[in-house]
């Protein structure tokens, strides 16, 4: 996801020249040329009057730390990474304090846009590994529900108790990290299987899957933290994509449990759904991750054997984009 | 957020495009729209059309408690298990090798190759070295089991059954048996209150010492508290010296005797018909009647396997089942009586229903001058032979004659578990021994008033 940032911010940013300076003297270096561009800052320097200028010093401006005036001076000192990648001091004097101020606003602005770039980057990047840890609950809660009425068919309460111990954990999480709170219905799903209910926690399961669907068909629920960021265009995950990633999943379950009853009918009449849902996914979340994990297209889903392929990468790629694996 | 607007005329397509309602594929980019909420309740009607698959309706759950219990119930699951459908077997014995609840299932398959009823043994946990010799003790043990509740509903016993029947079969000699089969039927009762309780009870042979006839006296008195609404609503009781001198036979013409004649008579209550076939019996009906009269204990009379031919009528068979009743009876004092008859359906002709019961009646009304009651119930066999299996349940002979026996041993053992400084030892104390003498004489006295009306 980070790729997909930079390319947004590289493209605003194109080399271009802000401001040149000769006469300026680069401490322990000489007088020299300073040049700014919205990219880096340079220094040419010509050792003799002859000689051929040289840049002795070029740095990107994503290392440069900061830029102080030194003692109410004609005098600049920057703070960036040399070329050993080590914090170094550069102090440079400008003849005129007209130049002087002009260089000094021009260098901070770009190192303030910068910053501004950098943190809205991280941010970023934070709200996309926090939407795929979303989407990968998500994607686990449809499982471990699907699993409950696997093991209900079974009468195996065993596996309904284990799987309702994962249930709870995940809710929680889920409640904690995104504020999607399905605790009360996972709660009653848990009164419902003490008292050994098949019905009634089947009920349940319908229910807690009805309140995750609907939250998910909601606004962002993560208060203000986010909403500069909350942009259905914006590349990467989005936040409307998590609700097919739900639907495709939950289909996927009641698939694999119609295979374990035999019910081909409903597997057959099932597959166009998924093949839809399959297709809206492999455009807004396989295409744009870069991850090299594909889905299949519309006509190869219409089998069983692509669905369960497609999950499985659909699988891995929730577990790599949300940092499970 | 949501992919389609129904309230305006657009729709928007998985990349915010907005189209035309009702379209199918967005005009901009060609993605499928999808209207989520549609979507949605599609899927949770899937879900919720699961029911069938996961909704296990178990009319008849098998229970036997305690050592004998548990091989009356293995015996029955053995014998009768592919054939008793919607049902469940459960055993439950104490362990002293654990202090917690342990459960599982025992492998399950059938001759014919189907998945039979399960079986499962449930361990009520108890301290290594620790003996549950007694009443008190064993009904402690169950009281203090955390894992019984869930094993019951496990095991099926449930309010979503409304039409259930919980058949327990216990000895009630020994510790577990005699306390835990009470308190177990109490819970089935807490779990289930539609379910109807029968507790097929095996009291202890003359020659077992008087403790073994305490912990029955016990059993019995709390199997029919509280005395207005006890926790089981057909208590049948045979004496294991009166079961081992009776004698059947089985459709393949093998002998049976003792706990193989019980199976045939908790089966047979519960509508298996051993040959195929179909039954009308349901002891419900019983039990309601009982119910109604104050009348919950017992005597059941057994012929099994008798020749029509042999015998020449319904009537002869009756007889014999009726001269060797499991428990002391007082032919006076029923006023109850159950029949169910097994005929096999090749002889219908011959024996016509209406004829049969009109027999079976006539029957009653001659043997039992007092009688208020009778139920009188048929199933039809696919057997080829002219066997009859007949079993008679009679209700309303006083416990101190039914189990006389109890009394005594308990009249003799209480005045050494009755002491304050025993109370630990047996688990119980002299004014729990006092409420036990309390409901028996409780029970007897309603069955007088009953029969003075």
């Amino acid at each position: 996801m980070n790729s997909d940032v930079c390319d947004f911010t590289d493209d605003l940013n194109e080399e271009k020249l802000l401001i040149q300076e000769k006469n300026v003297i680069l401490d322990g270096v000489g007088k020299g040329k300073l040049s700014l561009t919205n990219k880096r800052i340079e220094f040419e320097h010509r050792r003799s009057f002859l000689s051929t200028p040289k840049i002795v010093l070029s740095c990107d401006l994503s290392e440069v730390f900061s830029a102080k005036i030194k003692d109410a001076s004609n005098i600049i000192i920057i703070e960036a990474l040399d070329d050993n990648s080590e914090r170094a001091f550069y102090q440079f004097s400008f003849p005129e304090s007209d130049v002087f101020t002009q260089i000094y606003r021009l260098l901070n602005k770009e190192l303030r846009v910068r910053r501004q770039l950098a943190e809205l980057q991280e941010r970023r990047s934070s709200f996309q590994a926090f939407l795929w840890h979303i989407a990968y609950q998500t994607w686990m809660i449809s499982g471990i529900i699907s699993r409950t009425v696997h093991a209900l068919t079974q009468e195996d309460w065993d596996e309904v108790d284990s799987a309702l111990h994962e249930a709870k954990q995940m809710s929680q999480i889920l409640s904690n990290e995104s504020s999607l709170d399905i605790s009360q219905d996972i709660n009653a799903m848990s009164e419902a299987i003490s008292i050994r209910n098949s019905p009634l926690v089947l009920q349940h399961v319908v229910t807690t899957t009805r309140s995750l669907g609907s939250l998910l068909n909601g606004e962002l629920p993560f208060g203000n933290e986010w909403a500069d960021l909350y942009s259905e265009d914006a590349p990467g995950l989005n936040w409307g994509d998590i609700r097919y990633i739900f639907l495709f999943g939950s289909w996927y379950n009641l698939l694999s449990l119609w295979q374990h009853l035999g019910e081909t009918q409903k597997i057959e009449d099932s597959l166009p759904r998924m093949a839809t849902l399959l297709s809206i996914l492999a455009h807004r979340i396989s295409g744009r991750t870069h991850l090299g994990i594909a889905f299949h297209d519309d006509e190869a889903a219409s089998s069983v054997e692509s669905v369960e392929s497609a999950a499985h990468n659909l699988d891995a790629l929730l577990k790599i984009n949300s940092g499970v694996v | 957020m949501a992919a389609s607007r129904s309230d305006s005329k657009y729709v928007v397509c998985p990349n915010r495009h907005p189209n035309p309602n009702g379209s199918k594929l967005c005009n901009t980019c060609g993605l499928p729209i999808v209207d989520y909420e549609t979507e949605l309740e599609s899927l949770l009607k899937a879900w919720a059309e699961q029911e069938p698959h996961i909704k296990f309706s178990r009319e008849k759950v098998f229970i036997g408690v305690g050592n004998q219990g548990c091989k009356l119930v293995h015996d029955l699951h053995r014998s009768w298990g592919n054939i008793i459908r919607d049902s469940e077997f459960l055993m439950i014995e104490s362990s002293g090798e654990t202090a917690q609840p342990k459960e599982y299932t025992l492998p399950q398959t059938s001759s014919n190759g189907s998945v039979a009823p399960r079986l499962s043994l449930h361990l009520i946990p108890r301290a290594v070295n620790s003996q549950v010799g007694y009443f008190g003790l064993g009904d402690k043990l169950a009281r203090d089991d955390p894992g019984l509740d869930d094993r019951l509903r496990r095991s099926g016993v449930n309010p979503s059954t409304e039409k259930q029947t919980v058949l327990l079969l216990s000895a009630l000699g020994g510790g577990t048996g005699s306390g835990a089969s009470p308190y177990t039927l109490q819970r089935a009762r807490e779990i289930n209150p539609h379910s109807r309780r029968v507790l097929v009870a095996m009291m202890p042979g003359a020659d077992e010492p008087d403790s073994a006839h305490f912990n029955s006296f016990c059993s019995l008195s709390h199997s029919l508290q509280p005395n207005d609404d006890p926790v089981t609503d057909i208590l049948i009781l045979a004496n294991y010296d009166r079961l081992s001198r009776i004698r059947g036979v089985s459709s393949s013409g093998e002998e049976l005797a003792r706990e193989s004649l019980l199976s045939h008579l908790v089966a047979s209550l519960a509508g298996a018909v051993e040959d195929g076939g179909s039954s009308e019996s349901d002891p419900g009906y019983l039990a309601k009647m009982g119910s109604s009269m104050g009348v919950h204990a017992f005597v059941p009379c057994l012929a099994i396997g008798r020749s029509l031919e042999i015998f020449g009528s319904i009537g002869n068979i009756l007889e014999s089942a009726f001269s060797s009743p499991l428990a002391p009876i007082d032919t006076e004092s029923i006023v109850l009586s159950y029949i169910l008859v097994q005929v096999p359906d090749r002889m219908a002709s011959l024996l016509h229903e209406k004829t049969l019961r009109a027999e079976l009646n006539r029957w009653n009304k001659n043997s039992f001058p007092q009688l208020k009651g009778s139920v009188i119930q048929m199933s039809h066999s696919f057997r080829t032979s002219d066997r009859v299996d007949l079993y008679l349940l009679l209700g309303g002979t006083k416990l101190a004659i039914t189990a006389s026996r109890a009394k005594e041993g308990f009249d003799r053992f209480k005045s050494v578990v009755g002491r304050k400084a025993w109370e630990q030892e047996f688990g119980v104390s002299p004014q729990s021994l006092l409420e036990i003498e309390e409901a028996i004489d409780s029970y007897d006295n309603g069955l007088e008033e009953m029969m003075a009306i």
